[in-house]
C-alpha cells in the first residue's frame, strides 16, 4: 500500500500574468516553473523553500486553488483539472493553512465552522454532521465539545485554533493533507504539539502529508522525505536522514549551513552565506536558477539550460550538473558537523 | 551596583490602561548590560518583551496606567529626565532602536539614504545634508547595503535590504545601546543569516551593546553574550550564553529549549501544554506554576530572583 | 449582538439617540393606529367641508406660554340653547332662538359664522339675526333665506362690514367709547325664523372663531395640524427606512458580487458607479417629478435605484478586497466552496460592522431628501408629510404673517429624527469600529 503512487505530478507550471493598467501583458511569473514529483499513500514529505520559492503556489495549485499553466496533477488515478468540478478532489483533499486565526472566520463559530465542509459536499443529515464533528474534534483534543462548540476563534488560544483548522481539514476523509508552514506563526512550545498531531493523524488515518516550511530543522521530525525548492523549481530530493546527512545540492548545502541550532558557540564564527537574493520570478535566470549565486558555478553549463535530475544515491535526486556522471565532476558534499 | 554596564534597568514596570483593567506587560523586570556585548531577551508572544523594548526608549502609547523603575545608561538616570531632553539627548542618540517589522515601517515615499541620513539631522549631529549622506554612505558599507542603493525608494529593495536600512538608520548616530525587536523573523533562513553576520560585524567592529529581542531561540544563539527569558512579563533567568544554551535552570526555559527543534543531534521534541496567564490579571505567587511539572508548595509564593553561583539569576523556588 | 446592546448603553448619546428614535416609533404607531390610512387621507384631503369649524391658522395650545389670553373657539348650538316656537297658522311657524355666551378674553375673535341646519321640502325657512351685546345694545345684522346647508360668514359679508361700519368682530366686540377695550361679557345671538312648512326644521349653531386651536395649531385650509405631524412620522420614517434598506442591501451584493468575480465584472460595476456618482441627484428627481409622478413610490424607487450605485459601493469594495484576500476565504475554496456562497456567506457577514452605523446614520438623509422634495412643491400630492406643511407653511408666508409654530413643528421634528438617527449611529460606529474609541 506505501508504495502506490496517491498523487502524481508531471512537468507543473504554475505562471501567473503580470498585467500593467488592466489589459498590457508585460511577462509571467513563474512562480512554479517545472515540478514532477510522485506521492506515495500513507507518506509524509516536506517541501522545504524559501520565500520566492514557490513553495505556497505548488500547494496552491495542488489544492485546486490555482489553475496549472501546463502539466499535469494526477490524483488517485484521476486527472485533476480534466473536469470543470472539482468536488470529488477538493473532499479528499484537507488544507491546514499557516495563519490559525486568519484560516477561521470570525464571525462562525467552533460548530459553523466544522459544519460548512460538510454542507457545502452534500452533508445534510444533522446527525451524521455531528458524528463527524465529535469524532474530528476528539481527534484533536478540542474537548469537551459542548465547551467548545460555540465558541468563536476569538475565544480560541492560537494553538487551539490551529486544531480547530486541522480538525477541518479532516472533516471531510481526506487522503492527502496540504499543511501550507502549519506552525510558523505559533509559539515554539506550541509548534511541537501541532507536528505531533498532525504526525498522530498520518499514522492513524494513513494520510499522505505535504509539509510545506521554510524550517528544516522540523523536517527530521515529521517527513520521511524532503524536496527542497528554488527558484519554482524542486532542485533536490531525498529521504530525511540521507538529505541531511549528505546535501548535495550547493544550495540546499547553504541552507543548512545558515540555520542555526541553539549553540553558544555560534557567537564566535560567521556563517558562510551565498551572496545576492533569491531570484525574481518574472524573469529568472537561465539555466539553473542558482547559478548566479553558486559557489560551483560552471561557465558554460549552469546557465544554459535547466539541469536535469540525476541520481547519486537511490531516492537521492539532485537537479546539479555536479552530478552528471558524465561529467565526472566531484560533488562538494559538506554536511553541518 | 546600578551603575556598571553601559545599560541598567531596575524594576522597571510598565502597565497598560484597558477597558478591562490594567495589563501588567513589563512588571518589574531588571537587566544589566555591559558594553561590547549583547543581551538576548527570549519569550514567546505575550510575554512582555515587545513592551519590554518600548519601555526602555519610553516609546509609551497614550494610555500608560503605570510606567516606573529605573533606567541607566552609563551611569546617568535617564528615566528621571523630562520627556524633551529624553528626546533630543537620549532616544536615537544614545539609545537607539530597530523595531519590530522595521523593514516594513520605513517611509515609502522617502529614498533610504535620506531616511537613515535623517536621525543624524533631527539631532544635529551633521553639519550638513551632505555630511549627513555621507556618514549615511558609511553605515551603508558597514551593514552591507550597495553605496548606489542611497538613492532608491524602500519599494525597490528586498526584504533583507530594507532590514539593512533599518539597522543602519538605528546605527548611524553611534549609539550606545541598540535594542533590535525580532531583528529577522519576517526574513527568509539565508537572509537571517546574513543579517546575524552584519551584525556580528558590527559588534566585532564598532564594539556596539545589543539589545536582542527575539522568540527564536536557535537564532539567538548567533549574537549572545548573556541570555534573559521572559515569562508573563517577568524575567525568569537570567545566565551567560555558555550556559544557558546548554543547560537552563528554570522550568520554563527548560522547556522552551525542549521544544526547539534542532538540525544536527538528536533529540526528542517536548511541548508546554496550557497557555501563559492573562497579563490583565496575572495570578498569585509564581506565574509558571500551573504549567510547571516542578511545581510544589512553596509555588503558590512569587519567588525573588535567586542567585545561582556566580553569575546567573534564576527566579525559581527549586534554586532556593 | 446582545454584548453590543449592553455596551451600547453605556454611551449617553447612544441613549439619547435611542430615546428619540423610541418616541418617533411611539408617535408613528399612535398615528396608525388612532387614525386609520384611509381616515387620515380623507381628512388631509377632504376639503374645506370637513373643517369648517376650525378657525384658520390658529396657533397650538402651547403657544398660550407665550402669547396671553388667546381666545379659543367658542361655538353654541342651538340644540343646546333656548327655543321658543309659535304657530302662526297655515303651517307657519315663527321660531326664535337665543344663542348666549360668555365672553371672557381680551383679545378679539378671528372670525364669526353662523351654520345652519334645515329641512324643508319646497319653500326655505327665512331668518333674522341680532346681536345682543353685554352692554344691552342690540344689532341688526340682516336677514335671509337659508338654504340646506348654509353658512353665514358675518366675517366676510361685506354688507354687514358696511352696515356696521367695520368688520363685525371687531365691531361687535369692542366698546365703541373706548375702542382699545374688548367686550367681555355676555353676548346673544337672536335668532327669528319662519318655518313655512310643518316638517321644515331648523338648528343652528354660531361659531366665534379663537385664535388657538389643538396642540398643533391649524393651517390655512382650517385643517388639525396634528394630523399630517403625526401622520407624517411613519411616512419619514418608512421612507427613510425602505430607501436605506433598499439602497444598501444592493449596493452591498453588487460590491462584493463585483470584488469577487473582479476582471470586467468589477470594472463594469466600477465604471457605472463612477457615473452615477456625478449624475445630479436632486436635480433628476426634480425633473420626474415634475415631468413624470409625484407619487412617493415612484420617487422612493428613483432614490433608491440612484443610491444603489453610490459611494457605498466604492467603500464596501476596498472593504471586500481585504477580506477576499483572507485566508479563510481560500479555506473554503478548497473545501469546495462556490462563488455565491463565498460571497454571501463568507464575505458579506465582515461588512456589518461597517454596515449597521452606516445603515442608520442614512436613515434621516433620506428623511431629509423627502422633505426637501416637498419643500420644492415635489411632495406626494395626496399624503399629509412633514415636508408638504413646511411648503404650505412657505408659500402661504408663514413667517411674514407671525405663524412661526407652522414652520417650527415640521421642522423641529425633522431635526430630532436626525438627531436620534445620527446619535446612534455614530455611536454604533464606535462599537463595531473599535478603532475609533476612546481608551
Amino acid at each position: 500500500m506505501r508504495d502506490e503512487v496517491l498523487l502524481s505530478v508531471r512537468g507543473l507550471h504554475t505562471w501567473f500574468e503580470l498585467r500593467r493598467w488592466g489589459f498590457v501583458r508585460v511577462g509571467h511569473v513563474h512562480a512554479v516553473d517545472g515540478v514532477s514529483f510522485d506521492l506515495h499513500r500513507s507518506e509524509a514529505v516536506a517541501v522545504v523553500g524559501e520565500s520566492g520559492s514557490g513553495k505556497s503556489t505548488l500547494a496552491k495549485t495542488i489544492l485546486g486553488l490555482h489553475l496549472p499553466t501546463k502539466g499535469e496533477i494526477v490524483f488517485d488515478g484521476r486527472a485533476v483539472h480534466g473536469q470543470e468540478d472539482l468536488r470529488w478532489y477538493r473532499s479528499r483533499v484537507g488544507y491546514v493553512q499557516q495563519d490559525p486565526y486568519g484560516a477561521l472566520p470570525p464571525f462562525m463559530n467552533l460548530q459553523r465552522i466544522l459544519e460548512e465542509p460538510l454542507a457545502i459536499n452534500g452533508i445534510t443529515s444533522q446527525e451524521e454532521r455531528l458524528r463527524r464533528i465529535r469524532k474530528v474534534l476528539d481527534e484533536v483534543k478540542l474537548t469537551p465539545f459542548d465547551d467548545f462548540l460555540p465558541r468563536f476563534p476569538h475565544m480560541l488560544s492560537g494553538g487551539q485554533q490551529q486544531r480547530l483548522v486541522v480538525a477541518r481539514a479532516m472533516i471531510l476523509e481526506p487522503k492527502l493533507i496540504v499543511a501550507d508552514e502549519p506552525v510558523s506563526m505559533l509559539d515554539a512550545s506550541v509548534r511541537v504539539e501541532i507536528l505531533q498531531l498532525l504526525r498522530g493523524l498520518q499514522a492513524k488515518h494513513n494520510l499522505s502529508v505535504i509539509y510545506i516550511t521554510h524550517d528544516l530543522s522540523t523536517v527530521r521530525y515529521f517527513c520521511e522525505r524532503v524536496f527542497v525548492m528554488y527558484g519554482g523549481m524542486i532542485i533536490e530530493q531525498a529521504p530525511v536522514g540521507e538529505l541531511l546527512r549528505n546535501p548535495r545540492h550547493p544550495y540546499t548545502q547553504a541552507l543548512l549551513a545558515a540555520i542555526s541550532d541553539p549553540d553558544p558557540e555560534n557567537a564566535t564564527r560567521m556563517k558562510e552565506v551565498p551572496p545576492g537574493e533569491p531570484p525574481s520570478l518574472l524573469h529568472p535566470p537561465s539555466g539553473c536558477r542558482f547559478h548566479p549565486r553558486c559557489p560551483a558555478f560552471m561557465q558554460g553549463i549552469c546557465e544554459v539550460e535547466v539541469p536535469p535530475d540525476f541520481q547519486p544515491a537511490t531516492g537521492h535526486h539532485v537537479a546539479c550538473y555536479l552530478y552528471d556522471e558524465r561529467r565526472q565532476a566531484i560533488p562538494a558534499a559538506s554536511s553541518p558537523a | 551596583m546600578p551603575q556598571n554596564g553601559v545599560l541598567s534597568v531596575e524594576d522597571l514596570r510598565l502597565y497598560f490602561r484597558t477597558s478591562k483593567g490594567p495589563v501588567q506587560a513589563v512588571d518589574g523586570v531588571t537587566l544589566r548590560l555591559e558594553r561590547g556585548r549583547t543581551v538576548v531577551v527570549v519569550g514567546e508572544s505575550g510575554c512582555g518583551k515587545s513592551s519590554l523594548a518600548r519601555a526602555i526608549l519610553r516609546l509609551l502609547p497614550r494610555n500608560v496606567d503605570t510606567y516606573a523603575g529605573r533606567v541607566w545608561l552609563n551611569g546617568v538616570d535617564v528615566m528621571s529626565l523630562p520627556e524633551e531632553r529624553f528626546r533630543r539627548e537620549v532616544r536615537w542618540v544614545r539609545l537607539a532602536m530597530v523595531p519590530q517589522a522595521a523593514m516594513n515601517s520605513l517611509n515609502p515615499v522617502v529614498r533610504v539614504g535620506d531616511q537613515v541620513a535623517e536621525p543624524l539631522l533631527v539631532h544635529g549631529r551633521a553639519a550638513s545634508p551632505a555630511e549627513a549622506l555621507r556618514s549615511a554612505q558609511e553605515i551603508f558599507r558597514q551593514v552591507g547595503v550597495p553605496i548606489d542603493f542611497l538613492n532608491r525608494y524602500p519599494f525597490e529593495l528586498s526584504g533583507g535590504m530594507r532590514q539593512r536600512v533599518a539597522i543602519a538608520m538605528a546605527l548611524i548616530t553611534v549609539p550606545d545601546v541598540v535594542v533590535l525587536d525580532e531583528p529577522t523573523s519576517a526574513l527568509d533562513v539565508l537572509t537571517q543569516a546574513n543579517i546575524m553576520n552584519v551584525l556580528k560585524a558590527i559588534k566585532r567592529d564598532m564594539g556596539a551593546s545589543f539589545i536582542l529581542i527575539t522568540h527564536d531561540i536557535a537564532t539567538s544563539s548567533e549574537l549572545a553574550d548573556d541570555a534573559a527569558v521572559m515569562y508573563a512579563g517577568q524575567v525568569v533567568e537570567v545566565s551567560r550564553a555558555e550556559q544557558f544554551y546548554r543547560e537552563p535552570l528554570h522550568p520554563y526555559s527548560r522547556a522552551l529549549m525542549a521544544s526547539v527543534p534542532t538540525l544536527r543531534g538528536e533529540k526528542t521534541l517536548g511541548f508546554i501544554s496550557g497557555r501563559p496567564p492573562s497579563l490583565l490579571d496575572p495570578p498569585k505567587g509564581c506565574r509558571f506554576a500551573d504549567r510547571c511539572p516542578a511545581r510544589f508548595s512553596r509555588c503558590s509564593e512569587e519567588p525573588p530572583l535567586l542567585k545561582v553561583g556566580d553569575d546567573r539569576l534564576v527566579k525559581c523556588w527549586l534554586y532556593a | 449582538m446582545s454584548r453590543a446592546l449592553g455596551e451600547l448603553l453605556h454611551y449617553r448619546a447612544a441613549v439619547a439617540g435611542l430615546a428619540i428614535i423610541g418616541f418617533l416609533l411611539a408617535l408613528s404607531v399612535y398615528a396608525v393606529l388612532t387614525i386609520p390610512y384611509g381616515e387620515a387621507i380623507r381628512l388631509w384631503r377632504g376639503g374645506e367641508a370637513l373643517w369648517l369649524e376650525n378657525p384658520r391658522n390658529a396657533s397650538p395650545l402651547w403657544m398660550s406660554l407665550f402669547r396671553r389670553d388667546l381666545p379659543h373657539t367658542i361655538t353654541v348650538r342651538s340644540q343646546d340653547a333656548l327655543r321658543r316656537e309659535k304657530d302662526l297658522g297655515e303651517g307657519v311657524r315663527q321660531v326664535t332662538i337665543a344663542l348666549p355666551f360668555d365672553y371672557p378674553y381680551r383679545k378679539l375673535p378671528q372670525e364669526l359664522a353662523v351654520f345652519f341646519d334645515v329641512e324643508y321640502a319646497e319653500r326655505p325657512p327665512h331668518v333674522a339675526l341680532t346681536w345682543r351685546t353685554p352692554d344691552g345694545t342690540a344689532i341688526r345684522l340682516g336677514e335671509f333665506t337659508v338654504k340646506t346647508r348654509d353658512i353665514y360668514r358675518m366675517s366676510s359679508d361685506p354688507q354687514l362690514q358696511q352696515a356696521l361700519g367695520g368688520r363685525p368682530e371687531e365691531v361687535l366686540f369692542t366698546d365703541p367709547q373706548a375702542p382699545e377695550n374688548v367686550l367681555q361679557g355676555r353676548h346673544e345671538l337672536l335668532i327669528e325664523g319662519f318655518l313655512f312648512e310643518r316638517a321644515s326644521r331648523l338648528e343652528t349653531r354660531l361659531v366665534v372663531y379663537g385664535a388657538v386651536y389643538g396642540l398643533a395649531g391649524t393651517d390655512h385650509l382650517r385643517r388639525d395640524l396634528m394630523i399630517p405631524l403625526l401622520w407624517g412620522t411613519p411616512i419619514a420614517m418608512a421612507f427613510g427606512l425602505l430607501a436605506a434598506v433598499g439602497s444598501t442591501v444592493s449596493t452591498l451584493a453588487i460590491a462584493a458580487i463585483g470584488v469577487w468575480y473582479g476582471r470586467w465584472v468589477d470594472g463594469l460595476i466600477q465604471r457605472i458607479t463612477e457615473v452615477n456618482l456625478i449624475l445630479p441627484g436632486l436635480p433628476i428627481l426634480i425633473l420626474i417629478g415634475t415631468l413624470y409622478s409625484r407619487s412617493i413610490w415612484v420617487i422612493l424607487g428613483v432614490v433608491i435605484l440612484l443610491g444603489v450605485f453610490g459611494s457605498g459601493i466604492k467603500t464596501y469594495r476596498a472593504l471586500f478586497l481585504q477580506v477576499k484576500e483572507a485566508p479563510y476565504i481560500e479555506a473554503a475554496r478548497a473545501y469546495g466552496a462556490g462563488s455565491m456562497r463565498a460571497v454571501f456567506t463568507y464575505m458579506i457577514p465582515r461588512a456589518v460592522p461597517v454596515l449597521i452605523p452606516q445603515f442608520v446614520t442614512l436613515i434621516p438623509a433620506f428623511v431629509f431628501l423627502e422633505a426637501t422634495l416637498a419643500v420644492l412643491g415635489l411632495g406626494d400630492p395626496v399624503l399629509p408629510t412633514w415636508g408638504k406643511v413646511i411648503e404650505d407653511a412657505y408659500s402661504k408666508g408663514a413667517l411674514f404673517s407671525g405663524h412661526y409654530y407652522w414652520v417650527l413643528q415640521p421642522a423641529v421634528l425633522l431635526m430630532l429624527s436626525g438627531l436620534g438617527f445620527t446619535m446612534l449611529g455614530f455611536t454604533l460606529d464606535r462599537i463595531f469600529n473599535p478603532r475609533l474609541r476612546e481608551m
